[in-house]
């Protein structure tokens, strides 16, 4: 039998954090044992973030960080820029949650929580002016098509440029443009019919009200 | 109308980005460090089962699209699932006492029986006493009260199964264990035969990862906690999981601390510089080298470690915990009561419904007595009695209460 070839290992004294993603994601595409340990450290806590942002409060996303990681794991011979590992995972959390988000409107699942209240993974200290303004905000964005749900809340929500969304829904620049414009009127239509987010809203920015002022 | 300003696209992005921004503060990522091991520790399974579900999904491609399709035609016709999975169930034999979902065995009747529709078993000891918590499709959740079980949790796919005695927490998906829990001496005991679990509680704060043939033994009254190696009673099927996929975890100071490697993992703090260390490491190294010190007794580095958690990591439930141990270290090892009833009531106010709010209330009561006496300690007492009526300091603030 012909010995096996030299392969990248992760020198498991290394610390995970002084690697770079590039040098993870070519160590995971080489199958090293250590690889996918080190991504999912450093990359679970953004994946389930992205993803309950995506799905809405009240939505437990357990199942979906797990099948997340285990696409990548699946597919992570198919990332073609390594030093992209970030975007290639918020890729797959997007598919994943645009899946979810699908199967459960079909199903009638996509709800808040039955009595209303934001689930335990709310921050500490919430205002429950705030908190109840969330919730209304995301059953507004329950009423829109899976894809322009997804580009608002990457962008709004998650605070990624247009770039980081293109490429994390898989899409065209351009595309994602015209996607959030027209999204973005409708929420926004929404949003002022709805006294609760209106309120919060103006308590939220005073620099811009001086501005009006 | 609102005041904000949108008269253009522009202004409008404005007004979205600031409801963005508070979506944003309220869907955070953070879990706790026992949630994120249990998450891990199902993708090590998953995993592992990897190349079986691969060629099973190969083979049953057909079936599935047939059932994808049924499904589909149920979804849009019956507006529900197919086939929703139920809940355990559970069956007791004589002698346990049930009512409802209470559990006791007399303390002069030989061993009680709980069996699980999954096949899984809880023994209960003469004497022991607990309740099923709750019951859901991948397991269950069980409260002792105190006294001896033994569980043998049947290993299945996403299982999901937790027990809790007194301050302390256990996780597992499938493993066979004894456990003790002894309310009066404060003393828990876990002797784990097969499988593996993660246990949590006071002195393993940020989690501990049992394997089989170790056992922990946890004396909260003299503050000590440590990891024995004992035979495993039969070869362990689920250790087998973790090689092929996840070999890399085997260094990391988490898993050395598991293993009782308390001094190895202070001496590479050491060698890297412990400055160095506490300024770069991960979070999850920082947790594992506060609880190697404070296993190792060394009161300073733990300090350290756990304000370098709190300041590097400052959102993260480890920081929240962080604060009640910094208590735990001025109360018991630095001889601060002062600074310690501080940080309790850091962690109470950060955590109000903590795991260890409990905990801190109650060592919260006894160092205000300690300090300021007992008049003093009073209110905390009614609060601690308002708060945990059944606590492990419950005694004590009655005890308070009544005094004159």
């Amino acid at each position: 039998m012909a010995a096996p070839g030299p392969r990248p290992v992760l020198v498991a004294r290394q610390e995970a954090t002084a690697i770079d993603d590039a040098t993870l994601a070519r160590s995971a595409m080489a199958c090293d044992p250590g690889a996918h340990p080190a991504i999912w450290d450093r990359y679970n806590s953004p994946v389930r973030r992205v993803l309950r942002r995506a799905m809405g409060p009240g939505n437990d996303v357990e199942d979906e960080v797990q099948e997340v990681f285990l696409r990548f794991y699946r597919n992570s011979a198919l990332l073609r820029n390594p030093a992209a590992l970030r975007s290639f995972l918020f890729g797959i959390a997007m598919r994943v949650a645009a899946s979810e988000l699908r199967s459960r409107r079909i199903r009638g699942w996509l709800r808040l929580t039955p009595d209303g209240v934001l689930d335990d993974h709310a921050a500490p200290h919430a205002d429950p002016d705030a908190r109840e303004a969330v919730k209304r905000l995301y059953a507004i964005l329950d009423r829109l098509e899976t894809k322009s749900r997804l580009a608002f809340v990457l962008h709004h929500v998650e605070g990624l440029e247009l770039l980081e969304v293109a490429s994390a829904l898989g899409v065209s620049l351009a595309t994602v443009k015209r996607r959030l414009s027209r999204v973005s009127a409708r929420v926004w239509a929404m949003a002022q019919g709805d006294r609760v987010l209106i309120d919060c809203l103006d308590a939220s920015g005073p620099a811009s009200v001086e501005k009006v002022q | 109308m609102t005041r904000w300003p949108t008269s253009s696209p522009e202004d409008r992005d404005d007004a979205l980005d600031a409801l963005g921004r508070m979506a944003r503060m309220h869907l955070t990522g953070d879990v706790s460090p026992q949630e994120e091991a249990e998450a891990r520790r199902r993708l090590r399974a998953h995993l592992a089962r990897e190349p079986l579900a691969e060629r099973a999904r190969r083979k049953a491609k057909l079936w599935i699209g047939a059932a994808a399709m049924a499904a589909v035609v149920a979804a849009i016709f019956v507006g529900r699932p197919l086939l929703p999975r139920p809940a355990l169930t559970f069956d007791v034999d004589v002698p346990v006492v049930s009512q409802r979902d209470y559990l006791l065995v007399p303390s002069t009747a030989p061993s009680g029986h709980v069996t699980f529709s999954d096949g899984s078993k809880l023994t209960l000891s003469p004497g022991a006493r607990g309740r099923i918590v709750a019951l859901h499709a991948d397991g269950a959740a069980i409260g002792l009260e105190d006294g001896r079980v033994n569980l043998e949790v049947a290993h299945r796919a996403g299982a999901r199964w937790s027990v809790a005695a007194g301050p302390f927490a256990i996780v597992m998906t499938g493993a066979v264990f004894d456990m003790r829990w002894s309310g009066a001496d404060e003393l828990f005991e876990v002797d784990l035969r097969s499988g593996s679990l993660t246990i949590r509680g006071p002195l393993a704060a940020s989690g501990i990862e049992l394997a089989a043939g170790q056992k922990l033994v946890a004396d909260l009254r003299a503050g000590q906690l440590r990891i024995e190696r004992v035979a495993p009673e039969a070869p362990d099927d689920t250790s087998a999981m973790t090689a092929p996929t996840m070999p890399g975890e085997s260094a990391s100071w988490m898993q050395r601390v598991a293993a009782g490697d308390f001094r190895g993992v202070l001496a590479d703090a050491d060698q890297r510089g412990l400055d160095n260390t506490l300024i770069q490491s991960t979070l999850a190294d920082l947790v594992a080298l506060a609880d190697a010190a404070r296993y190792a007794g060394r009161v300073d580095v733990a300090h350290r470690a756990l304000l370098a958690q709190r300041d590097r990591f400052a959102r993260s439930s480890a920081a929240r915990t962080a604060a009640f141990l910094l208590g735990r270290l001025a109360d018991t090892s630095e001889s601060q009561p002062a600074a310690a009833i501080a940080w309790y009531d850091r962690y109470l106010a950060e955590t109000p419904g903590g795991e260890f709010a409990s905990e801190a209330l109650g060592r919260k009561l006894v160092a205000v007595q300690r300090v300021s006496g007992a008049a003093s300690a009073r209110p905390v007492a009614q609060e601690y009695l308002r708060r945990f009526p059944q606590g492990p300091y419950a005694t004590k603030a009655r005890e308070l209460t009544l005094s004159p």
